[in-house]
């Protein structure tokens, strides 16, 4: 840990660092953040150890002849994987601290294996067989109207009773 | 780690009572560099994300004369 002597510790503010970093690549328009002004809740209508768990990831598959040329090209749509499919799972073209982290380790952002530990030790009741792909979108109305549902309904099929999303 | 943040989730979804409850995992990177690091604009990048985004804006342009060509000999 570096020796420093402030008395907090500061956020780094990801619009203001996003907003300025796209800047420079002359994409002219800034991202409109999504606003809520307020936020559903529902309590879990049964306890966690009865409770089948859904893992959601903004991680996604790509098409075995797919070609990156700009990020506008990335076939960003849901996705529903079998827990078997998860090799393919392609991280490469998402904006993440690439940096200061890799994603070699699938259990740093879908915790499969933890979720099926907490099985075994009763704290959850089950985990689906399936994983939800929900691929970060520019357009809120694509993510609200059509890619939320749609995991929705696939978790519905699949009797989950929880969603859990780590966002990569 | 992992073990300490599925558990920490765990507890989040059994004991939030309202919207929006966020709970910090008492986890850091081990050192604060990539606060300057993550997403950096300065005098050393700067002409190197200009070059990026001109080659980005060509290429796009390429597509879309692409696709009108399609379009029209469709």
């Amino acid at each position: 840990m570096a020796q420093s002597r402030k008395t907090h510790r500061s956020f780094v503010s990801y619009i203001d660092k996003s907003r300025e970093f796209y800047a420079a690549q002359a994409y002219d328009q800034p991202y409109q953040w999504a606003a809520h002004d307020d936020a559903p809740f529902a309590k879990l209508s049964k306890p966690l150890s009865e409770c089948k768990i859904g893992l959601v990831t903004t991680s996604y598959f790509l098409p075995g002849d797919f070609e990156y040329r700009v990020p506008s090209d990335l076939p960003r749509v849901p996705a529903l994987a079998d827990r078997s499919e998860l090799d393919s799972l392609d991280n490469q073209y998402l904006s993440w601290a690439k940096d200061e982290t890799h994603t070699d380790d699938l259990g740093s952002f879908l915790p499969l294996a933890q979720a099926d530990r907490l099985v075994t030790e009763g704290r959850i009741g089950a985990v689906s067989d399936k994983v939800y792909c929900l691929p970060t979108q520019y357009s809120h109305r694509q993510t609200q109207r059509r890619d939320t549902p749609q995991l929705i309904e696939w978790m519905k099929d699949d009797g989950v009773d929880v969603a859990v999303m780590i966002p990569l | 780690m992992q073990t300490q943040i599925a558990d920490l989730a765990m507890d989040v979804l059994e004991t939030a009572v309202v919207p929006r409850t966020t709970v910090q995992a008492p986890v850091q990177w081990g050192d604060d560099g990539w606060r300057e690091r993550f997403m950096h604009v300065g005098d050393d990048n700067r002409a190197q994300l200009a070059a990026e985004g001109a080659e980005r804006q060509r290429f796009q342009q390429e597509i879309r004369e692409q696709d009108a060509k399609a379009k029209a000999g469709n």
